[in-house]
């Protein structure tokens, strides 16, 4: 009887193994398969052992990208339960790449979703975790997916290859490289007229787009840098600042605007800070406050840290454009960057 | 055998040679004190354990490397046949008798271990990043599981050690207590101490289960965490004075005793501190609903519990009910006041009425007055200090004398800090306890003396 007992206890343990891997392996030879572009991370945050940590846009997500009981504002996102369940919507586009629509708490009755939780959030923005930020490597394999160390080189994000159940679990199934890399040169002078001669202040920017597949790929390069938006990170910046153009619909493309790109072939976009268009406004409380916007030459010493996006114009506007077949669609974000640096 | 026993048996030998006793006689005194049950064997114990531990972590870091060489389903397949091999070499050792029953352990802990270890294994294989404590709690359930079927100590500690873990990341990485953990772990496992009547294990469980105490009042509140730990302590005590009386596990008295008092006189010594007076009694409750509820579950659960644990107590010295053959069960009339003195120290009645006082210092609005609520702690820390050394000097105990003289030297260290600050006040506080620790030393003497004669007449 006793040898039943014992028998029992360690065909429970092996039951809870199997269940533990075969729902993963159910998803991985049944679920559909997408990629989800990855966030270019900073490099400090990165290899951690032997598992590479990704980030996606989704793992943090504003108000605005909310749904159902999500989009409250009334419930701020610091007072929900801990690890509560939430569904990303997705739509799936070409090459099975998948972008981020909106998140709710409520499971979607129909369409791509992805499980996932919430992790420890703030006011309006919600942290959440997809079970599919750690990619296990062999030991020692995980340099050569690590972003590059050198600042000015081209970043070239991973899309990971998801198995997708019919009710939103995500398992991990390896990776590819994106088509386009981004890089990014900063053009700095020395602060004049102060005490503090060794402080550099940025005055513009050079955005390199690369590409780095087999084939050619097509960009749209929007007059004035309007292909970029500014990204202020909001935890490393000493003020609450945001952009002025934050959230508008980009303009139109026009023919002229596409620019196609042999395999390695780069294309530059400049940016001049010293131009309105990059002005900063502070935030109180997710609102604009009454304080007049400012360029970004026009902050002294501000603790801002930033980065720029290319976005891609949306599939509707492109498909009159010459070559929009080869139109690369999607968002690519440059490494973040201080306003203010130290001259060495 | 114990040293003693064994003097006795040498001894005995001699007495029966020179003549003193006969050869029944001797057989008689010796059958008064017989050997105690084998121990436990330690030492294939400990050694197995670790060598089973050691080749797990083995098996861990070798399929950790994660070779990409070996095919996803290679690396399932040796996760399952080691397990099932392990477990199948462990019960039929386990079951080959008496003499390979530790092997068997030994091989199905490392059976655990590797199960264990195989949750993360499959998590690593299929990327998996889910909610991390999880894979403590069933790792923790597969254990207890098998601790019960065999039923095996070092399974039990092996569940005790990693249901502790899973109670505590839950709080200190998630700040999501679970407070079904602490049942389980003194339910599930604590019930395993009981029926294998293992100390050893019960040891465990109580760490296990202050720790993960600990960690969800922390979670919850930090003001709570002193003031229930030290009704925890209360508790603890109420309970080893009814299982030494009731014999309930009897074994297991001392144990808690040890993490009673650790439990009552660490929270009463911080409190005797303004600082910590200050947030017990600052602390207010949540505005969160679902939080404030459990708060208070904690607050006053605790109080109840102690409440309860002493009124049981008092019932039991009342009515002398003890185990049965105890010449101490009846402590009813005058003259059982002293046998109930001897039994039960009066000064244990500090403890109920300490836990009271928290909990009514706790309910009144005294931020203005921390050092008036220190005052209360400190004089419930002196006021033990005190009975303690009485009692120890006055039959000549040296526990009770020394554990009194250290805590009164523990509380005039604090308050050299805090409330001496003048060199001449100082001096004349060390004075006067430096004077009473010669006075208890001249009073704990003559009471040995006393008493020497009186042990010794027949």
């Amino acid at each position: 009887m006793k040898t039943k007992w014992i028998i029992g206890a360690v065909a429970l343990q092996v039951l809870a193994l199997a269940y533990l891997g075969g729902e993963r392996e159910w998803v991985l030879r049944t679920g559909r398969t997408i990629y989800l572009r990855t966030i270019p991370v900073d490099p400090r945050d990165v290899m951690r052992g032997d598992y590479v940590r990704v980030a996606y846009e989704m793992s943090s997500v504003s108000r605005a990208q909310c749904r159902g009981r999500l989009a409250d504002r009334n419930q701020a996102f610091w007072a929900l339960p801990p690890d509560t369940r939430v569904y990303a919507r997705l739509r799936v586009g070409e090459d099975e790449v998948a972008e981020f629509e909106s998140l709710s708490a409520e499971r979607p009755a129909e369409g791509v979703f992805l499980r996932g939780r919430t992790e420890r959030s703030w006011s309006q923005q919600l942290d959440v975790r997809y079970g599919l930020e750690a990619l296990f490597v062999q030991q020692g394999q995980g340099r050569p997916l690590e972003p590059s160390w050198e600042p000015e080189a081209v970043q070239v994000p991973l899309e990971m290859k998801v198995a997708l159940s019919p009710d939103g679990i995500g398992v991990l199934n390896g990776y590819r490289r994106s088509a386009l890399g981004i890089g990014l040169r900063l053009e700095k002078e020395a602060d004049t007229g102060s005490s503090a001669e060794r402080q550099l202040r940025t005055i513009g920017a050079t955005v390199e787009l690369k590409n780095v597949s087999s084939n050619a790929v097509a960009i749209v390069d929007l007059p004035g840098g309007r292909s970029l938006d500014l990204m202020v990170d909001p935890w490393r910046s000493a003020e609450n600042w945001r952009w002025v153009h934050e959230a508008e619909t980009p303009m139109t493309p026009a023919p002229d605007h596409v620019v196609v790109l042999k395999p390695g072939d780069s294309h530059l976009i400049k940016v001049d800070f010293q131009d309105a268009w990059w002005s900063v406004v502070k935030k109180e409380q997710g609102t604009a406050s009454q304080a007049r916007p400012m360029k970004l030459t026009e902050l002294t010493r501000e603790g801002l840290e930033f980065c720029l996006e290319y976005r891609s114009p949306e599939r509707a506007a492109c498909a009159r454009l010459p070559r929009s077949e080869l139109i690369w669609h999607g968002r690519l974000r440059t490494r973040t960057v201080r306003l203010w640096s130290i001259n060495d | 055998m114990s040293d003693r026993i064994q003097w006795l048996w040498r001894e005995s030998k001699r007495w029966v040679a020179r003549g003193l006793i006969s050869e029944d006689q001797a057989g008689q005194i010796r059958g008064l004190y017989p050997a105690p049950k084998a121990a436990l064997p330690w030492g294939t114990i400990i050694f197995a354990g670790f060598g089973a531990v050691t080749a797990g972590l083995g098996i861990i870091l070798l399929l950790a490397y994660n070779w990409q060489a070996i095919p996803r389903g290679g690396k399932l397949a040796i996760v399952f046949a080691g397990l099932m091999m392990l477990h199948g070499v462990g019960i039929w050792l386990f079951q080959r008798g008496e003499r390979w029953r530790q092997a068997g352990e030994a091989v199905c802990l490392l059976g655990s271990m590797l199960f264990g270890s195989g949750i993360w294994l499959i998590a690593q294989i299929y990327n998996i990043q889910e909610h991390y404590p999880n894979g403590f709690l069933i790792w923790g359930l597969g254990a207890l599981l098998l601790a019960w079927a065999m039923p095996s100590l070092v399974q039990g500690l092996l569940a005790v050690t990693v249901l502790g873990i899973w109670g505590c990341s839950e709080s200190w990485a998630f700040e999501a207590p679970v407070d079904g953990g602490l049942l389980l772990i003194l339910a599930g496992v604590g019930l395993l101490a009981w029926r294998l009547r293992s100390p050893f294990l019960f040891f465990f469980v109580l760490a296990a289960f202050v720790i993960t105490l600990c960690a969800n009042v922390s979670v919850l509140h930090g003001f709570l965490l002193l003031r229930v730990l030290l009704q925890f302590g209360t508790v603890f005590l109420a309970v080893a004075l009814l299982s030494e009386r009731h014999g309930w596990f009897a074994e297991a008295a001392g144990i808690w005793k040890f993490y009673g008092w650790w439990c009552f006189l660490l929270p009463v010594y911080l409190l005797s501190f303004p600082f910590f007076a200050e947030r017990d009694i600052a602390g207010d409750l949540s505005d969160e609903a679902g939080l404030r509820l459990r708060q208070l579950v904690y607050g006053w659960g605790a109080f109840i519990l102690s409440m309860l644990a002493w009124g049981w107590v008092e019932w039991s010295l009342r009515t002398g009910s003890a185990r049965r053959g105890d010449d101490t069960s009846d402590l009813s009339g005058a003259g059982g006041a002293r046998v109930r003195q001897a039994v039960f120290p009066f000064e244990n009645w500090l403890l109920p009425l300490t836990a009271l006082l928290s909990q009514v210092l706790s309910l009144a609005r005294l931020s203005n007055y921390r050092w008036e609520v220190a005052a209360v702690y400190n004089l419930i820390f002196l006021a033990l200090a005190a009975a303690w050394i009485g009692r120890g000097c006055r039959e000549g105990l040296l526990r009770p004398t020394l554990l009194g003289s250290l805590l009164l030297v523990a509380l005039v260290a604090a308050r050299y800090f805090d409330l001496f600050e003048n060199l001449a006040v100082r001096g004349v506080v060390f004075l006067v306890v430096g004077g009473l620790l010669i006075g208890e030393g001249i009073a704990f003497r003559r009471a040995r003396q006393r008493l020497q004669p009186a042990k010794a007449t027949p």
